[in-house]
């Protein structure tokens, strides 16, 4: 009987929603052919398949033989090293522009410098890789010409293991903290102004208005925007793709460029595919991992 | 309110029907008769240059109707390939050189061996060319486009003749050229912009193609030595090759941006009149090369030289053409797409000049190129197969420039044929490992990161962890 209620109580809900659900079928079809469907390849990470076709089921063959492989091990060591400076440093920075663009109070060049910082994310990969292997050029680029004329030897920005990671963090930075701060202006937006209101009359500048109002409602969108990038921290690929080369693979190489490599240009797709599925169950773990921490601090949890 | 709910139903409906709609469309292909065959190549001609108009004349001429994928060229491999793991496998295509040996061994082609027997075209082809591609089990499975050709050392004879040198004969002669080339203002500028010479960091086996006056007897990848193969970047020609790239990357004479290099920078610093000497491919770019740096400086001329003594340049095994078991019927297609690329008459014509009227024409009693469809400022060069490197005794329609003879005549004269290193399970699983270690280990010799023999015992252990050995007894066996 009860269950019957609830039948009828779904059916009801179902009815008077069923203009929003019709709005949700093409995206919800979406995500299953595009994102669900393609999971059922992930069988080939347990068989021999290369361009001969499909062979034998190998259970964790590939598995096991990744995590012997020096190059697989050193991919993923590069992809976490990255990825982890590079949430760092991108959540730091976009926080800080998202609150100094938060002070600006002349909306005029507010959205002037919106505008100029976001661009750079439009900018295709390829061309920030042709832009900044000019700009970093020995022979005329810009900034090594500047080294020169201060009087120093000019650096192998891209093709040394030293410089890499620093270098391949400032380009990655500068193209998307901009467009990062997209989220947080948006949060910051909707603080109640009253607050402000009220602390002013309690006597609080504006930088204890900045630390006691403004940043803890941005934690909730924090953790989530942490959370996203978390998702995403082994998807490192086009970017790495165009600035690395041989003299700089020991700290570059990425897992995505070496599934990259392994699956297409050396046709071992059961190979890749295994790697693919072991770094889509590492980055599941540190999703869930970092939900349930943020559970236990925050008593809620993103997910 | 009804009807409005069953037009949005009918509109979503409709929306993943007419998404998917190409898809039925493409289903119905399979019932297309054998006088169509789906064709994947890398080289043939780009639409913008007349594509279609081509895979008309072919078909007017041979009454075979071929369906042309052309991807890009950079990325022509990966999508081969992918379409191979989904199952889409064309009738016709073409194979980068690398790529041979996988899809040789992957099952899914036929064998050509008896169909070259029984060809009266192919008996004029130069046999060794044909050899190249018999793997193991003694069958042919990829026929050559053409003539794999190579690459000669390009040099600016301006800059000679502004310091007053002559062409290099020797490794001293050679490092005293890039030193003066780089030191010594070779265009008279009164500026230290020029570096000796450029080269681009090749990430495959390409490797051994290029580099050659640096290299000279030793192999980057695995080398046929006395009937033998071998790493060659194991033997001790690797250890004294990898010791002079090492002193002209130091002494600066070598581009300091040589691992960053691509193709293009490269060679468009030759074009600039930043870099003196490249190494790059006979034919038609010996034209390319000159006629691009007297863009930039009328008075430059860029000619192909000799080797120096002791090296030697390289004639590669071409990319190949094959026929897949998806083929309905592999005799008609041998027959009338590959028989007609060597039929020393009108096919030949076709496949190397292209239509007559809209990719060369008749003037003043003579045939000449002319200009190319998508790019006027330049004539067309060839339709699919490159008529400075044909196979057999054809005389082109068209003379190549002299140039172009000549930068051949030194190839084809000073080159040693390549072979396909042919191994088994190990070497197909480890190849593309072993030859990124050699990149890292090379680069870090060169940059100094360790001594040229810490490099070598370096690499030794570590190809040894990835099967080096057991690759080695598969070449051989």
């Amino acid at each position: 009987m009860k269950s019957g209620i609830d039948k009828n109580t779904l059916l009801k809900r179902f009815n008077r929603y069923k203009m929003f659900y019709l709005l949700m079928l093409p995206g919800f079809m979406f995500l299953v052919i595009f994102r669900y469907v393609p999971m059922l390849g992930l069988k080939y990470a347990f068989y021999d398949y290369d361009l001969r076709g499909i062979g034998d089921f190998i259970g964790f063959e590939h598995f096991l033989d990744a995590f012997k492989t020096e190059g697989f091990i050193r991919a993923f060591t590069n992809t976490l090293l990255l990825s982890t400076s590079n949430i760092c440093i991108q959540m730091t920075l976009i926080i800080t522009i998202s609150l100094l663009l938060n002070e600006i109070r002349n909306q005029l060049f507010k959205k002037f410098v919106q505008t100029v910082i976001y661009l750079p994310h439009f900018l295709s990969w390829v061309v920030v890789g042709a832009v900044f292997n000019l700009l970093l050029s020995r022979q005329g680029g810009m900034v090594n010409n500047f080294i020169k004329f201060l009087g120093n030897d000019p650096l192998y920005f891209l093709g040394d293991a030293k410089l890499w990671r620093g270098t391949f963090l400032f380009i990655i930075s500068w193209r998307e903290v901009g467009w990062g701060t997209v989220i947080f202006l948006a949060a910051l937006s909707g603080i109640d102004p009253q607050l402000y209101e009220a602390a002013k009359i309690d006597g609080a500048n504006r930088w204890r208005q900045m630390i006691n109002i403004t940043l803890p409602h941005l934690v909730p969108v924090i953790i989530i925007v942490l959370i996203m990038n978390l998702a995403k921290i082994f998807n490192l690929f086009e970017s790495v793709f165009v600035l690395y080369n041989p003299l700089v693979y020991k700290v570059s190489d990425v897992i995505q460029t070496y599934v990259y490599r392994s699956g297409i240009r050396e046709f071992r797709f059961g190979y890749a595919t295994a790697v693919g599925l072991a770094r889509s169950v590492i980055a599941f773990i540190l999703v869930f991992g970092t939900n349930q921490i943020v559970k236990r601090l925050r008593g809620e949890s993103v997910l | 309110m009804k009807s409005k709910a069953w037009l949005v139903m009918f509109t979503l409906v409709l929306f993943p029907l007419v998404l998917f709609a190409n898809g039925n469309k493409e289903a119905t292909k399979s019932d297309e008769s054998v006088t169509k065959v789906t064709g994947v190549f890398d080289r043939i001609l780009i639409t913008e240059n007349g594509q279609k108009e081509w895979g008309d004349a072919f078909y007017n001429f041979t009454g075979l109707k071929l369906d042309i994928v052309k991807p890009e060229h950079n990325q022509y491999s990966q999508i081969l390939s992918t379409m191979f793991a989904a199952g889409d496998y064309p009738d016709l295509l073409e194979i980068q050189t690398n790529d041979y040996l996988t899809f040789a061994t992957s099952g899914h082609l036929i064998p050509l061996e008896g169909y070259i027997e029984a060809s009266e075209n192919f008996k004029s082809v130069n046999k060794d060319l044909i050899e190249a591609y018999r793997l193991k089990d003694g069958h042919i499975y990829g026929v050559p486009t053409y003539d794999g050709g190579g690459c000669v050392t390009y040099i600016r004879k301006d800059w000679l003749d502004n310091l007053g040198l002559s062409v290099p004969t020797t490794w001293d002669e050679y490092y005293n050229v890039l030193k003066a080339f780089t030191l010594n203002d070779p265009d008279g500028n009164g500026q230290n912009d020029t570096v000796g010479l450029t080269v681009p960091f090749q990430t495959g086996y390409e490797f051994d193609y290029y580099n050659r006056m640096i290299m000279q007897d030793a192999f980057f990848g695995f080398e046929n030595k006395n009937g033998k193969w071998v790493d060659g970047f194991l033997q001790p020609e690797m250890v004294e090759a990898i010791k002079r790239f090492k002193k002209l990357y130091d002494d600066g004479f070598l581009d300091n941006e040589f691992f960053t290099n691509k193709t293009s920078t490269a060679r468009s610093k030759v074009y600039a009149g930043q870099a003196g000497v490249m190494e790059y491919w006979s034919g038609t770019w010996a034209t390319r090369f000159d006629d691009s740096a007297k863009n930039s400086d009328p008075k430059a001329v860029v000619i192909p030289i000799k080797p120096i003594k002791n090296a030697y340049y390289i004639n590669r095994v071409g990319p190949a053409f094959a026929i897949t078991k998806a083929a309905k019927n592999p005799k008609v297609i041998f027959e009338k797409f590959l028989d007609t690329m060597v039929d020393n008459g009108a096919g030949q014509v076709l496949f190397t000049h292209g239509i007559e009227g809209m990719h060369y024409e008749m003037k003043d009693g003579k045939y000449v190129m002319m200009p190319e469809p998508s790019n006027p400022d330049r004539p067309f060069d060839k339709a699919f197969s490159d008529p400075t490197l044909v196979m057999n005794n054809w005389e082109p329609l068209v003379p190549s420039a002299e140039l172009i003879t000549l930068s051949q005549k030194i190839q084809k004269e000073n080159s040693v044929q390549l072979m396909l290193p042919q191994g088994g399970k190990t070497y197909m699983k480890r190849v593309g490992e072993i030859l990124t270690l050699k990149q890292q280990i090379f680069a870090e010799a060169i940059n100094g990161t360790y001594t040229v023999e810490e490099a070598m015992n370096n690499y030794k252990v570590k190809a040894e962890e990835l099967g080096l050995t057991a690759i080695i007894d598969e070449l051989n066996n």
